[in-house]
């Protein structure tokens, strides 16, 4: 009997991103304080570099190999696309941010791709094993970043919460894992597929192992009643960070759900629908409500972001394909919008000054016109307002959950919207009307933060009046 | 084309007026309105085709996957939209540029005119819902923006907002009544939409649906109880008030029912719902017309009671009332805009707007003075003025309501009283500031006429109200037929547009409105002191900053509910939720909780093995307090697990067990080192008890599933790996070959994560120093004698030795217990003991090695071993392997999967010193400087 | 036939010990960080008895990466506790409320 063959093929950005987080760990001990910046532009060039080779992948189709853990699907294909350009945005928004904090280390490129690996692995994995590592690959990374900032008391504590509570759901979800495998006797994913969908005798104990896997799929996403780390560590980490964990990672966690709970677990749609329906009126409301009382800018789009987190659920939970391309095109949008919010925070910013403060932005529109107006396109987007593009997200999920019949919950979801398009609102009245309090921070980064950062902001514009793309590549990477 | 380009010119257009304003304010208002005439030329082919019967439409995909395509239809109610849009938007143009003041960003103000202008001739000609909603919200966004256009005066600020949050909120609402009416027809194309009336007036989601349009078309246009906006819109411009808050946005809502009137209007939900609140607004807002002292506030109540009145006659539902009601659309907007115009010009010439201030202005302005009378008496239903015609029709329709049965009455009444209402603050507008004596401290004095063309639109729009007065057959009636037969997408009523129909009773009821308006008037300041004592400011805003207010405290509270700061708060939510999410399934479901299989028996060994660890588990937790004991306590829990892997045969995962065990808890020992020894003494007994409680529901819970799920029989799944463990990967050690063999890449992954590991704590804790405590809780001094004697000597002697088990273990990997992750364990324990033994100036004198590039070497060769083995066309981390043998250690199989080992080896060993060394170091200067 | 139903519940009983240590001892982390390590060893346990149960090695495997996974996690753990405590003085559970709403 021989092995069946393990292509390495689909697996190539994977293995090209790991020997260059390795080449650059051994490469940044050489290099000086003031030639760093190699190191930064070899972490974007492996980020460009793995986007090739996943585009140039993209045709494949879908593969499995490595004893079939692994997965090489259109879907993995855009996710990984998308983590590989937020990742590159998150790090050019941060350099300048920070050098100013002698942040400016090889360790934050080194952990920062280190996690867009574990990413890649997660939005791959085909079996348990695979979403483990995946996870704790990222997660590793993620809290080492948060306390990156030693010196700070908030971020310290921070990453403590978020290790304690993440160690917690990880513990968690691997006690559903180690019951779903006793249950069906496999790791693979899609043995368990078949397994569970046949299975009905055992559904009580399906049933337990199930709450245990949405528990820790719902941790990571940040979902109301697990959500409870995400405002601190959102808030006490350093904003380069948060912008770090705000973006990409969302992607990941938006696959993890959709490798275990419709790869997995398709065949109990029924019975995980239940649990994510909870999930998503609780994140909605919770979201919304609790972001109004915010005055930090970080917390509020912490908040923002739980919220956004019940949209989210709102279209996997439809159940369909229709669903799950909302779903992917609403994550994907969130990432867009969400790093332009906090690159506003990382623009806003200089040498021992956070602006991260709500207050902060007062009278923006009087220091600053273009980048009020950026904001403005920004906070209207998270808010839903057409024709931005997060009106268009919105839209696609609630269609989807209109299509599965869910009435009463897009009507609970169109009622915190619009409670939650008052605290945006907010920002921007403060923003056009208020006046700015003396040394209020004036915009002073970099040629290169202010452009992309812009373009960001004008791709929420432009996609919104064109959304069609984006939307057909989700689509049809579902379809 | 021409559809797409009447929206498109204004849209895009809205650039260059702020682009034009460097060569001067003149030129910035003649693009605006060349813009806007040049739109206007494009829609007249198109409107000469609908005036012939032919409504025009065009449609391109744009959205495909979202069922969004650009669908736009010229019908008769878009065509008097459109005419409304772009003549008064001309008008409007032309006015405010005289109206503006030199320090005014003109530009700015004119491009944002434009976008409203191309917003609103949007909503006009969608002929797809959820297009319409994008112009819908991008009115109120624009008209937010305009709103603020003084930005630098707090009114406006509070304004802008509360209209932004109202309409936003309204639209967000009406987008989900669309997906419903969507949802329902299956279509979102309105002229679909409009001719599957039965269908959605028989589905049983038509009241959530309609209440959610509704609600879209109420706030939008202002009708009670979300009147309070527009009267707060007025800090405006009032070129702004004229142009959106009377003629054109405020009726988007009214358009809205018109638009849908075929499709929803039918039943008696729509007749109670849209009459309903129709008749409270144009009671309320005409009473309450009366009584501001704000000209423009006059005007805007005033424009909300029309409003009110053009919804109750779509909510009366028959076809004269429709007729009727698009006939005020018309009429409103030509006598409202001219008003505002005129109020515009006062406020600019006095520099106030309090009517208690303003009198006697026919003194100072008296054409002004007449344009402004003759387009008040229309507003009042004054004869051979346009608002009679329109009001006649409305008393007329009042009359012939039998669904009211006995209450038929009322409607008449109420029409009659708003009627008077109207009446009397038309007066009060006449009177109170054209005549009433001599004007008051006004802050410009005198007043004069404005300059000549500031009042042209004005004179346009009253001439037209007298035209279609006198002549409306000749003029309004074409207008009026195709609109009207629009909005009824059928046959259209017999009516007739002419002055006098003789001496009936809607004629008296008009007749009654004048005089008991005038004879209310001039009881006004008894009526004033009243009103002041029966609502002392009785205000709907100030319901909505309660809203406000009450939102906010919510939010705090819920913040402090769940948001404390506490990690306590956080773990304790996280846990019981997972026990209330377990304990769910669990009550729901009524099968038994054992299942059919009996409990195997136990034997001593076991037994006792399971006692000690939970004996091991018990004092960890017991006696936390003391740390050193909970860390001997937990290895020994550890120590048992690894035993029952043995039990398991898994000697493999045993010694990994082993060996993870002691790193761990040399590591436990190096971080309690410099932590507190003792713990503080820990919380109360009640909440001891109640963490206890919570504990053991926790615990009992997940006992029962376990329960559960053993006492259940299920079927297991062919045993590939173990058959094909020798034949395949060249190995007895089923866990070493599967590692480096079958899943050689997720073992790639796990010698990330340490890497990952290593790098993280190396970041956190490179040249940190902490201050070690000189003695320990107890005050005891900590041993002076830092390296003791024997110790290092011992250790120095077990190095090698150990090396040597390492290599051993490494070598056998494949075959028996052991391989490059336990060998690299091994090694590790080694060098830490050097470590310890004899300090770590001491060790890093002779082992000048950088952690860094072990690990990064490691990780590099077990990936390339994989990548090699595929370059060579040969599956993953599989290729050739051959036996040889050494002498004394036996048999030994060489495997690329070797190299694989070496990497994992390497990998291992950089990551633990890496971590360890770290730790150690932590204290290192301080506690020198302690020592000596 | 060695008794798999018995280990199991020993599974479950660490589980239910450790998290009666997470609720019991919410006052001090390293005692919380044990109390995690006690649950993934709960994990392990389930793991290796269901692996032998259905004569399957993939469960052993999946011990083996959470051994080394949890060791990697524990050491950072304790990173961030030493730099937590560095800058606070203290590992007390209740201190950390820096951080809220």
């Amino acid at each position: 009997m021989n092995f069946v063959m393990p292509d390495f093929m689909p697996a190539l950005p994977e293995m090209f991103l790991l020997g260059m987080v390795c080449f650059i760990l051994l490469l940044d001990l050489f290099l000086s304080e003031r030639s760093r910046v190699v190191t930064y532009l070899l972490a974007q060039s492996t980020l460009l570099g793995a986007l090739l080779l996943t585009v140039s992948l993209y045709e494949e189709g879908r593969a499995l190999t490595f004893s079939d853990t692994f997965v090489h699907d259109p879907m993995g294909s855009v996710l990984k696309v998308f983590i590989y350009l937020a990742t590159f945005l998150v790090f050019l928004y941060a350099k300048d941010y920070l050098r100013a904090r002698n942040m400016f280390k090889g360790e934050f490129y080194v952990l920062g791709l280190f996690g867009v690996l574990g990413m890649n692995v997660l939005v791959s994995a085909h079996s348990l094993l695979t979403i483990y590592l995946g996870l704790e690959l990222l997660s590793l990374s993620m809290y080492a970043m948060v306390a990156l900032q030693r010196d700070s008391v908030q971020a310290s504590e921070a990453a403590m919460k978020y290790f304690v509570l993440g160690a917690m759901a990880s513990a968690m979800l691997l006690y559903g894992m180690s019951m779903l495998y006793g249950i069906t006797g496999s790791l693979d994913l899609g043995q368990i597929n078949t397994s569970t969908a046949a299975m009905d005798n055992n559904s009580m104990l399906l049933a337990f192992a199930l709450v245990f896997i949405v528990i820790g799929v719902a941790f990571k996403l940040g979902a109301v009643p697990f959500h409870m780390w995400l405002p601190d560590v959102y808030h006490g980490a350093p904003t380069a960070v948060t912008l770090y964990l705000s973006s990409a990672p969302k992607l990941a966690a938006f696959a993890m759900m959709m490798r275990l709970l419709v790869d997995g677990l398709g065949g109990l749609q029924e019975q995980w629908e239940g649990m994510l329906i909870l999930l998503t009126v609780l994140s909605l409301a919770a979201g919304n409500i609790i972001a109004i009382a915010q005055t930090n800018l970080k917390r509020m789009l912490a908040y923002s972001a739980i919220s956004h987190v019940g949209f989210l659920l709102l279209g996997v939970l439809s159940g369909t394909q229709a669903g799950y391309a909302a779903a992917m095109f609403y994550a994907i949008v969130y990432v867009i919008m969400g790093l332009g919010g906090f690159g506003m925070i990382v623009l806003m910013s200089r040498a021992g000054f956070e602006a991260d403060s709500i207050e902060d932005f007062k009278g923006l529109n009087e220091r600053s016109p273009w980048f009020a107006l950026m904001m403005l396109i920004l906070m209207f987007s998270m808010a839903g307002v057409p024709p931005f593009l997060g009106f268009w997200s919105k839209l696609a999920v609630i269609q989807a959950a209109l299509g599965a019949d869910l009435v009463w919950l897009v009507a609970v979801a169109v009622v915190f919207s619009v409670i939650g398009a008052f605290y945006y609102l907010r920002v921007v009245k403060v923003m056009y009307f208020d006046k700015a309090d003396v040394g209020a921070p004036t915009v002073s980064a970099g040629f290169d933060l202010r452009v992309v950062l812009s373009a960001n902001s004008l791709a929420v514009l432009g996609l919104g009046l064109f959304p069609g793309s984006l939307l057909a590549l989700c689509v049809a990477a579902l379809a | 084309m021409n559809l797409l380009l009447i929206i498109l010119l204004p849209l895009l257009g809205a650039l260059l007026p702020p682009l034009a304003i460097r060569y001067g304010r003149s030129a910035s208002a003649w693009t605006a309105a060349a813009i806007t005439l040049a739109a206007l030329l494009f829609a007249l082919g198109p409107l000469v085709a609908v005036f012939g019967g032919a409504p025009q439409e065009v449609h391109w995909t744009w959205l495909p996957q979202a069922g969004l395509d650009i669908h736009l239809r010229l019908d008769g109610l878009a065509a008097l939209f459109v005419l409304l849009i772009l003549g008064i938007g001309l008008l409007v143009i032309l006015y405010a540029r005289y109206y503006l003041a030199e320090r005014d960003p003109m530009g700015r103000f004119y491009g944002l005119l434009l976008l409203f202008m191309g917003a609103m001739l949007g909503v006009a000609l969608s002929n797809h819902l959820l297009q319409l909603l994008v112009f819908w919200e991008l009115t109120s966004l624009s008209s937010f923006l305009l709103i603020s256009y003084w930005h630098h005066r707090s009114d406006a600020r509070r304004g802008a907002r509360m209209a932004l949050a109202i309409t936003g909120a309204g639209g967000l609402a009406m987008l989900a009544g669309f997906m419903l009416l969507g949802h329902i027809v299956g279509s979102y194309q309105i002229s679909v939409i409009l001719n599957a009336g039965d269908l959605i007036r028989a589905h049983p989601l038509y009241a959530p649906m309609l209440l959610l349009v509704l609600l879209g078309a109420f706030t939008k246009s202002a009708q009670f109880p979300f009147h309070f906006w527009l009267p707060h819109a007025m800090a405006a411009p009032t070129p702004v008030s004229a142009y959106l808050h009377s003629a054109t946005m405020v009726k988007a809502g009214v358009f809205l029912l018109a638009r849908l009137y075929p499709a929803l209007s039918g039943t008696e939900l729509w007749f109670f719902l849209v009459g309903g609140v129709g008749l409270a607004t144009l009671l309320f807002a005409a009473y309450n017309a009366l009584f501001q002292h704000d000209l423009k506030g006059l005007l805007a109540y005033s424009t909300i009671s029309h409003l009110g009145l053009i919804t109750l006659l779509f909510g009366i539902g028959t076809p004269l009332a429709a007729v009727a009601g698009v006939f005020h659309i018309i009429n409103h907007a030509t006598f409202k805009a001219s008003l505002f115009m005129a109020a515009g010009i006062i406020d600019h010439e006095t520099g106030t707007r309090d009517m208690r201030l303003i009198n006697g202005m026919w003194k100072y302005m008296p054409h002004t003075a007449t344009l402004a009378m003759v387009a008040a008496a229309a507003m009042a239903g004054v004869p051979l003025l346009n608002g009679f015609l329109s009001k006649e029709m409305f008393f007329a329709e009042t009359l012939h309501l039998s669904a009211l049965g006995a209450f038929s009455w009322v409607l008449p009444a109420a029409a009659t009283l708003a009627g008077i209402f109207a009446v009397a603050y038309s007066a009060r507008f006449i009177h109170d500031v054209f005549f009433n004596g001599e004007p008051i401290d006004l802050p410009k004095f005198p007043p004069h006429e404005p300059p000549r063309h500031m009042k042209v639109p004005v004179e346009i729009l009253v001439a037209l109200c007298l035209l279609v007065g006198i002549l409306p057959a000749i003029t309004v009636a074409p207008l009026l037929a195709v609109a009207a037969g629009a909005v009824l997408n059928g046959p259209l009523p017999d009516y007739s547009l002419a002055i006098w129909h003789g001496f009936n009773t809607p004629f008296i009821m008009s007749l009654v409105a004048l005089a008991g308006g005038i004879a209310l008037y001039t009881q006004r300041h008894k009526l004033f002191a009243l009103h002041d004592r029966v609502f002392p400011g009785v205000d709907a805003r100030a319901l909505f900053w309660e809203f406000i207010t009450w939102l906010m405290d919510t939010a705090h509270a819920m913040t402090r509910a769940l948001e404390n700061g506490s990690l306590q708060r956080y773990a304790a939510l996280l846990l019981l939720t997972a026990v209330a999410a377990i304990a769910w399934p669990f009550l729901n479901s009524t099968a038994p909780i054992a299942g059919p299989v009996p409990a195997a028996p136990i034997d001593a060994l076991t037994l006792l093995g399971a006692l000690v660890m939970m004996a091991a588990a018990v004092v960890t937790t017991v006696w936390q307090r003391q740390r050193l004991t909970a860390v001997i306590a937990l290895s020994v829990v550890g120590l048992v697990v690894s035993l029952t892997f043995v039990r398991w045969s898994a000697p493999d995962l045993a010694l990994t067990q082993l060996s993870v065990e002691v790193v761990t808890i040399v590591l436990l020992l190096l971080a309690l080192y410099f932590l507190p020894q003792r713990a503080t003494v820990d919380s109360s007994n009640l909440r001891r008890g109640q963490d206890l409680l919570l504990a053991t529901g926790v615990g009992g819970g997940v006992g029962l599933i376990t329960w559960a799920m053993l006492t259940r029989p299920y079927t297991t799944i062919a045993n590939y790996f173990v058959e094909n463990s020798l034949p395949g990967g060249g190995g007895a050690n089923v866990v070493n070959v599967i590692l480096v063999d079958f899943r050689g890449f997720d073992t790639l992954g796990e010698i990330t994560v340490l890497a990952i590991a290593a790098i993280g704590i190396f970041a956190l804790l490179d040249n940190l120093r902490l201050e070690m405590p000189a003695t320990d809780d107890g005050g005891r001094p900590w041993s002076s004698e830092r390296y003791p004697l024997v110790l290092s000597q011992l250790t120095r002697f077990l190095l090698p030795l150990a090396l040597l088990v390492s290599v051993y273990l490494f070598l056998r990997g494949h075959n028996a217990p052991g391989g490059g992750f336990i060998a690299g364990l091994v090694t590790a324990v080694a060098l830490i003991l050097q470590y310890m033994a004899s300090g770590i100036d001491w060790t890093q004198q002779r082992w000048r090695l950088q952690y860094h590039p072990i690990i990064a070497a490691g990780v590099l060769i077990a990936a390339a071993t994989g990548a090699g083995s595929w370059l060579y066309d040969r599956p993953f981390l599989t290729s050739a392997f051959g036996h040889f043998h050494l002498p004394l250690a036996g048999e030994f199989e060489l495997a690329t999967a070797m190299l694989f080992d070496l990497g994992v080896y390497l990998t291992v060993v950089g990551v633990v010193m890496l971590i360890l060394a770290n730790l150690g170091k932590l204290t290192q200067r301080s506690a020198g400087e302690g020592g000596t | 036939m060695i008794p798999l139903s018995n280990y199991l519940i020993l599974g479950a009983i660490l589980f239910c010990i450790s998290m009666a240590g997470v609720f019991i001892n919410r006052k001090n982390l390293i005692i919380l960080l044990m109390c995690v390590e006690l649950m993934l060893l709960a994990v392990n346990m389930n793991f290796i008895a269901f692996s032998h149960y259905l004569g399957d090695t993939g469960g052993q495997i999946f011990v083996f990466f959470i051994l080394t996974v949890a060791a990697a996690e524990a050491a950072i753990g304790l990173a961030i506790l030493v730099v937590l405590f560095r800058n606070r003085r203290s590992i007390n559970v209740a201190d950390l409320d820096s951080l809220k709403g």
